[in-house]
Formats: C-alpha cells, sequence, structure tokens
C-alpha cells in the first residue's frame, strides 16, 4: 500500500514538473490575444489545478471535470457492456462450432489493428451516412461499438485459445457427457473459472482503453473528460489540464492497481 | 510481401527531393485531389514519409537510451536498482496519449512532444525487457568469472550485454515502430505534433474529416497509407524469419 501510495505521488509530482518546469512559454502559442492579469496568471503555472478558474469557462476546474465525467462513465460502460456481449456471443460460437474460432479472431485482430482515427471516420461513412443506422452525433452506439472492438479483440483471441486447452476440453466434455445443456455448460464450466482473469485484465487495460475513448469523444465531439483534455490542450488552459491529467492518472492508476490484485488473486 | 514493398517504396520517398505540386483550386476536390487540387496520393505519400521518418528517429532514440540506462542500472547496487525499477514500473501506467498531449500544451505542435512521450513510455517498458535479458546473464558462470577476475561490473555488462540486447531489439523493433507511428498518428490527429508547415498521416486524416461525404477518397488514401505503414513492419518480420 504504502509502496503504491509513493508510486502515485511520484506520477503526479512527474505531471507537476512537466508542466510547470519544462522549457515553453505558453504566451508564445497565444499570440494575438489580449491576455488579462487572470489570463497571464493562470499561464504562468498553476498553484492548485483544481480549485483555480478555468481561463476559457470562467469557472473552478472541478466544476468542470464534474460536468464532463458523466459522458465518459456513460460511454465506458456502454463499451463495456457491449465488449461483454461480443466476447460471451463469440466464445459461445467457438463453443458450439470451432470452425469459427480463426474466422472470428481473425477479423476482430484485424479491426483492431487498424487505428481507431481511421475506423471511426470510415465507420461513420459507412454507417452513418451510406446506411443511416446511426446518428453519428446523438448516438453513443457507434462510438461504443469502435471502442469494444478494440476493447474485446485480445479477450476473443484468448477465449479461443482457453478452449482448446486440453483441461478446458476434459471439463467441457465431461460436463455435457452429464446432460447439461450447452449454455450452462460453457458459463459455469467455461467462464466462471475465469471471471477474475477477465476483472483483472480490464482494470489493467483501462490506459489502453482511455487513448482510444479520448480519440473517440474528439471525433465524435462527446463532451468527456477525454474532450476536455484536448480542448484544454488547444487553448493552454494550464490549470485546467493539469487537474483533467490529475484526475485520468489517478484513475488510470488505481483501476491498474486493483486489476494488479485481482490478477494475482486470479493465479493463485 | 506487397505491403513490405510498399514500406520500401514509403522509405524511398525520404530519400527522393520531395515537392508537393502548388494548390490548384481549379482541380479542388475532383477526383482524387484533395481541397487545394493536389494528388492526394503524391500528398499521402509526403505525409507517411513524413510520419515515419519521426517515427525511425524518435525509436532511435529511445532504443539507445533505455540499452544505456539499463545497463547502468544493472552495475548498481540492488536497493538502487530496485529504486529504479519501482519509479520505472509506475511509468508504465502512464497512457501515452495523455503525456504527448499535456507535453504538447507546455511545447507547442512538432516532434519534441511525440519524443518526449515516447520516452516516459516505452523507455520503462523497454528497460524492463532488457533488465530481465540483463538479469539472466548475471547468472551466467563466463559473467560471473569475468567479475572474479576483477572486471568492472558496467564493463562486464556491456561486453556480454550487448548482443542479448541487440537480439532482443531485433524482436521488439516492428512492435515498437508500430507502437509509435500508432502514437504519432494519434498525436499529429488531435493537433499536437505538427505545425502548419508540415504534414503527417495523423493531420492529414483530421483535415478530411472536412470532406468525409464531397470528397471520401481523402480519408480512404490517407487511412489506406497508415494502415499501410503499420501493417508493413510486422510483415517485414515475417519476410525476414
Amino acid at each position: 500500500m504504502i509502496k503504491a501510495l509513493l508510486q502515485y505521488a511520484l506520477l503526479i509530482t512527474a505531471l507537476h514538473l512537466l508542466l510547470n518546469f519544462i522549457p515553453g512559454d505558453s504566451k508564445d502559442y497565444l499570440e494575438g490575444q489580449t491576455l488579462n492579469q487572470q489570463t497571464e496568471t493562470a499561464l504562468n503555472g498553476p498553484s492548485n489545478p483544481f480549485f483555480e478558474k478555468s481561463i476559457y469557462y470562467r469557472t473552478q476546474n472541478y466544476k468542470i471535470l464534474q460536468s464532463h465525467i458523466p459522458a465518459t462513465i456513460r460511454l465506458g460502460l456502454l463499451t463495456l457492456l457491449i465488449s461483454i456481449f461480443l466476447i460471451l456471443g463469440s466464445s459461445f460460437l467457438f463453443f458450439i462450432n470451432p470452425e469459427f474460432q480463426k474466422k472470428i479472431t481473425t477479423i476482430f485482430t484485424a479491426v483492431a489493428a487498424i487505428p481507431l482515427i481511421w475506423t471511426a471516420p470510415l465507420s461513420v461513412l459507412i454507417f452513418s451516412i451510406a446506411f443511416n443506422f446511426f446518428s453519428p452525433s446523438h448516438s453513443l452506439v457507434l462510438p461504443a461499438i469502435l471502442l469494444a472492438i478494440n476493447f474485446s479483440a485480445f479477450w476473443i483471441r484468448y477465449s479461443a485459445k482457453q478452449l482448446n486447452q486440453p483441461l478446458s476440453v476434459a471439463r467441457l466434455n465431461a460436463s455435457l457427457a452429464k446432460g447439461f445443456p450447452n449454455f450452462r455448460t460453457f458459463l459455469r464450466d467455461f467462464w466462471a473459472p475465469q471471471i477474475l482473469t477477465f476483472a483483472g485484465f480490464i482494470g489493467l487495460q483501462l490506459g489502453h482503453l482511455f487513448n482510444g475513448s479520448l480519440i473517440i469523444e474528439v471525433l465524435f465531439d462527446i463532451k468527456g473528460i477525454g474532450h476536455l483534455l484536448h480542448e484544454s490542450m488547444l487553448r493552454r488552459d494550464f490549470a485546467l489540464l493539469e487537474s483533467t491529467a490529475i484526475f485520468i492518472v489517478t484513475v488510470v492508476f488505481v483501476f491498474q492497481m486493483l486489476g494488479e490484485k485481482i490478477h494475482q488473486k486470479a493465479i493463485r | 510481401m506487397k505491403s513490405f514493398i510498399l514500406f520500401v517504396v514509403i522509405l524511398a520517398g525520404l530519400l527522393l527531393p520531395q515537392q508537393l505540386l502548388l494548390p490548384n483550386l481549379e482541380h479542388s476536390l475532383q477526383f482524387m485531389k484533395d481541397n487545394l487540387g493536389r494528388s492526394i496520393l503524391w500528398v499521402s505519400w509526403s505525409a507517411a514519409a513524413n510520419t515515419i521518418s519521426k517515427v525511425l528517429v524518435t525509436y532511435l532514440i529511445i532504443i539507445l537510451c533505455s540499452a544505456v540506462f539499463s545497463i547502468l542500472t544493472h552495475s548498481l547496487q540492488t536497493r538502487l536498482k530496485n529504486i529504479i525499477s519501482s519509479i520505472m514500473n509506475s511509468f508504465l501506467t502512464l497512457p501515452s496519449l495523455l503525456i504527448g498531449i499535456v507535453l504538447a500544451a507546455k511545447l507547442g505542435p512538432g516532434p519534441r512532444p511525440l519524443l518526449f512521450a515516447s520516452l516516459l513510455t516505452c523507455v520503462p517498458s523497454l528497460w524492463k525487457l532488457f533488465s530481465a535479458r540483463l538479469a539472466s546473464l548475471a547468472q551466467e558462470d563466463y559473467f560471473q568469472s569475468s567479475l572474479a577476475l576483477g572486471s568492472r561490473k558496467f564493463i562486464s555488462y556491456w561486453k556480454h550485454g550487448k548482443a542479448p540486447i541487440l537480439d532482443l531489439i531485433g524482436a521488439q523493433t516492428p512492435l515498437y515502430i508500430v507502437k509509435l507511428t500508432m502514437l504519432e498518428a494519434s498525436l499529429s490527429f488531435l493537433g499536437a505534433t505538427t505545425n502548419e508547415s508540415e504534414s503527417s498521416l495523423g493531420q492529414l486524416i483530421f483535415e478530411a474529416r472536412d470532406y468525409l461525404i464531397e470528397a471520401p477518397w481523402i480519408m480512404i488514401t490517407s487511412g489506406f497509407f497508415l494502415f499501410i505503414c503499420l501493417f508493413s513492419p510486422m510483415a517485414g518480420k515475417k519476410i525476414l524469419k
């Protein structure tokens, strides 16, 4: 616990040092704008980023953060739900018919390997403009599906591998021989023992998920934390940038620690 | 194979004198032309060459830093090594895009945010890999004998550690090139690594969003070039195998 706290303190200090002590004057990038006293003070480096006022929103940063968190949580939860559906669905397909394994894993791996900055606009072009399935500006479904495909590709490959393990095959065959239905066998004898590993994986992958959600939020104009971070970078609003960055690092760090603990428990 | 050849072709672009045609608004948004009337293939090629050159330079720097740093830290006492190891572990949790954005806000758009973000996020992971290899090297008899003969720790690690580290670098290169290309494209897409005078694939894709309906070929072509840049290092690795 003390080690984790020290690591966290180190990360926050590193972020603070990056924003306050590396060379580069933010005023150079705001040429042509009239700087008032408050803006100049903010640009000179925040002292307490959460309670300072944003130079653009003119309200305290923690209030701005509070207003942007729900959109990110909604996107994250929907992504998680779709990921679970994709993972369970595809691994059940593998379980029923092993012929699907190669095809589905290849498709998911290929789509997940293509960068989101390209797949997202392309999917808008195909699903929103050509076929009019989703509204590009109001629906969270398309962004969540894109993130979920990226997020679940690894787990789909992993479950395909696990299904071919001799131990899993023996356990599943024994359960089926007892006359239990397919779906029950799949859930109880294949998925239940892996839930802890999966929970640990979610925690460990949160940083990776954040990278994706930042791009998705900017592309689809979702007013979440990633969007706020990007906006504060473009406006050189350092106090807001620092508070958003600290918030993200805290969340990622806590979930990674939890993920690690759960993963260790799963291994035992 | 095809993607590897295309990668080589893009690399060849680095050696050619690059001169984009002057804007010609008469041909603006004609098929396979961009909003300034230039051939989108040529614009994407130039952007890809720019992206790859940035990535290669960044990769060389991070590889050099990680190798030297891991040899240096292994020459230190165990206690110091453990402290450095915990610091490296904590840096592993940082999302690379976040660091890139924070640095871009401070340093302004350009290649520096990519370089420093990669240094902060890729060096710890490479350091861990190299350290594991150096730790196994320390168990070898010949290494122990060289220490027993009075050779300094740093010199011994340098002498005997170079070859296994080079092996690891060879194995990890495609993976890290892909990782860095992805990071560069994402950062330039977010406006963090390119000036107005430079072009990059991410920036091209960002600009193509505005012409998604009238000229989808801008998005498709620039994305295709990015796709090739990402897949060719892995394809190249398979061919070399």
